[in-house]
């Protein structure tokens, strides 16, 4: 172990640290990205009356959510090869978290379409718009809304999860934190750096996700 | 314009329609009365398919709408408008841009012309001053007026009511009514499901009486209202006339 002093260590640290944190940022936002444009297609299979439509779906999120993302996220780098597919690092990690969290989101969006109530479908129905119009015009814009609060904690819980990234060699926050503790082996003092780091990300987040929950409590 | 045959409709095992025959001519305006549960809303509801009868055909300009291709029921329910209880206005959108969505999207206006149209009508609703209100800032009789020049802004040859004012505070009721009767004065083609009797009488070319899934007498006002043929349609009226 050095002896050099907590503060001035941390300042040496701080500026990998930042860059590992920028990638999870870089992660989380490209992965929950993809993320929401499946959701948006998978919600609306999620409540179509059509077993083609509705039962992979239904597969898709039953399977997502009942593995681990670890699993996913190996089989994508480690195990695709085996087929042919060899994906960069960063690849992988966004299409493993990217389909993860897109059962999820989902399942958000499903949610949200099913709590706008029956009439607005009819209502653009009896107008002559087809079932998509009707989706797209009327029923997401509000689903949208209502879904923002939801999404905000998927977006913070797929920031966390984005850390097991760090096991198939991207230098994302985790990554970082562990190869400066293994040059230095001063882990506690910089896994809690770490720790931290996440919490400052995630702390303003979260504040934002309960203050538009508030305001849409209040004008609904 | 409009013809059902022998419509049949089941929700589950509860049987709501039990075969019935409505023929609606243009420029005429059918009442449907009756007490809860009789099936009106679900008749009413039948003619533009948003409830999918069992059985029967429902035959608009002597095509059967119940044997198309999704796509052309699209093309049907332009010409057909409706009003519902619970007014159905779409949340997020202001008063104007509810009535101009469907020309733009559906007919393909452009903004302009759908904007033209739909104020006209918002002002011939007396909501001129409304325009850019959202739903949530109007009053239960407002948005429904909204809600009526919404599906009129489709130049619909035929307008549904399913109870329109079944919904409003009673001092709001008299302001649709009102609007209604304008639309019964321009030749508007109806079909009305209410409870309000003063007004059935009034604008009514013919009343329908409906009980427990089945038309049980039908004809002018003044024969259903003055002179039922049938003990139940005297039952119900006696119930609910003051």
């Amino acid at each position: 172990m050095t002896n050099e002093a907590f503060f001035p260590f941390l300042i040496g640290i701080l500026p990998l640290l930042g860059k590992g944190a920028l990638m999870t940022i870089e992660l989380t936002i490209i992965s929950v990205g993809i993320g929401v444009i499946i959701g948006i297609f998978g919600g609306i299979a999620r409540v179509s009356r059509n077993p083609i439509l509705l039962i992979p779906s239904t597969i898709y999120v039953e399977v997502i959510r009942g593995t681990p993302l670890l699993a996913q996220l190996f089989l994508v780098y480690f195990g695709l090869p085996s087929l042919g597919i060899n994906l960069p690092p960063f690849t992988a990690a966004v299409i493993a978290m990217g389909i993860n969290s897109g059962a999820y989101v989902t399942e958000i969006f499903r949610g949200g379409i099913q709590s706008i109530e029956r009439g607005q479908m009819e209502a653009a129905r009896s107008l002559g718009l087809s079932y998509l119009q009707a989706m797209r015009y009327i029923i997401l814009p509000q689903a949208f809304k209502r879904i923002l609060p939801p999404l905000g904690n998927e977006f913070i819980a797929m920031l966390k999860d984005s850390s097991l990234a760090s096991t198939i060699a991207i230098a994302e926050l985790m990554r970082v934190g562990r190869e400066i503790t293994s040059r230095t082996f001063r882990s506690f003092e910089v896994l809690a750096v770490v720790a931290l780091l996440y919490l400052a990300i995630t702390l303003p987040l979260s504040l934002v996700v309960r203050y538009t929950e508030r305001r849409m409590s209040i004008s609904d | 314009m409009i013809r059902l045959e022998k419509i049949y409709k089941k929700f589950g095992r509860l049987e709501v329609l039990k075969g019935v025959d409505l023929n609606v001519e243009k420029g005429e305006v059918v009442v449907i009365i009756g007490p809860s549960g009789a099936g009106k809303s679900t008749l009413l509801r039948c003619i533009n398919l948003l409830e999918r009868p069992t059985s029967g055909r429902v035959i608009f300009e002597g095509i059967d709408i119940t044997r198309i291709d999704g796509r052309v029921v699209d093309k049907v329910r332009e010409r057909i408008g409706m009003v519902f209880q619970h007014i159905n206005l779409f949340n997020h959108l202001t008063a104007i841009d509810n009535v101009t969505l469907a020309p733009m999207k559906v007919k393909g206006l452009s903004k302009s012309e759908a904007e033209h149209i739909a104020r006209s009508l918002l002002e011939r609703m007396g909501l001129g001053d409304k325009l850019y209100s959202y739903p949530s800032q109007l009053s239960g009789g407002q948005r429904q007026r909204v809600a009526i020049a919404r599906a009129l802004a489709m130049q619909p040859d035929i307008m549904l009511f399913d109870e329109p004012t079944s919904a409003l505070d009673p001092e709001m009721i008299k302001e649709v009514l009102d609007v209604m009767k304008a639309l019964v004065n321009d030749g508007m083609t109806m079909v009305i499901v209410t409870h309000e009797m003063g007004f059935a009488k009034e604008v009514a070319s013919r009343i329908i009486f409906m009980d427990d899934g089945c038309i049980i007498e039908e004809g002018t006002p003044k024969e259903i209202f003055s002179n039922p043929k049938e003990e139940r349609t005297a039952m119900f009226l006696s119930k609910i006339l003051y």
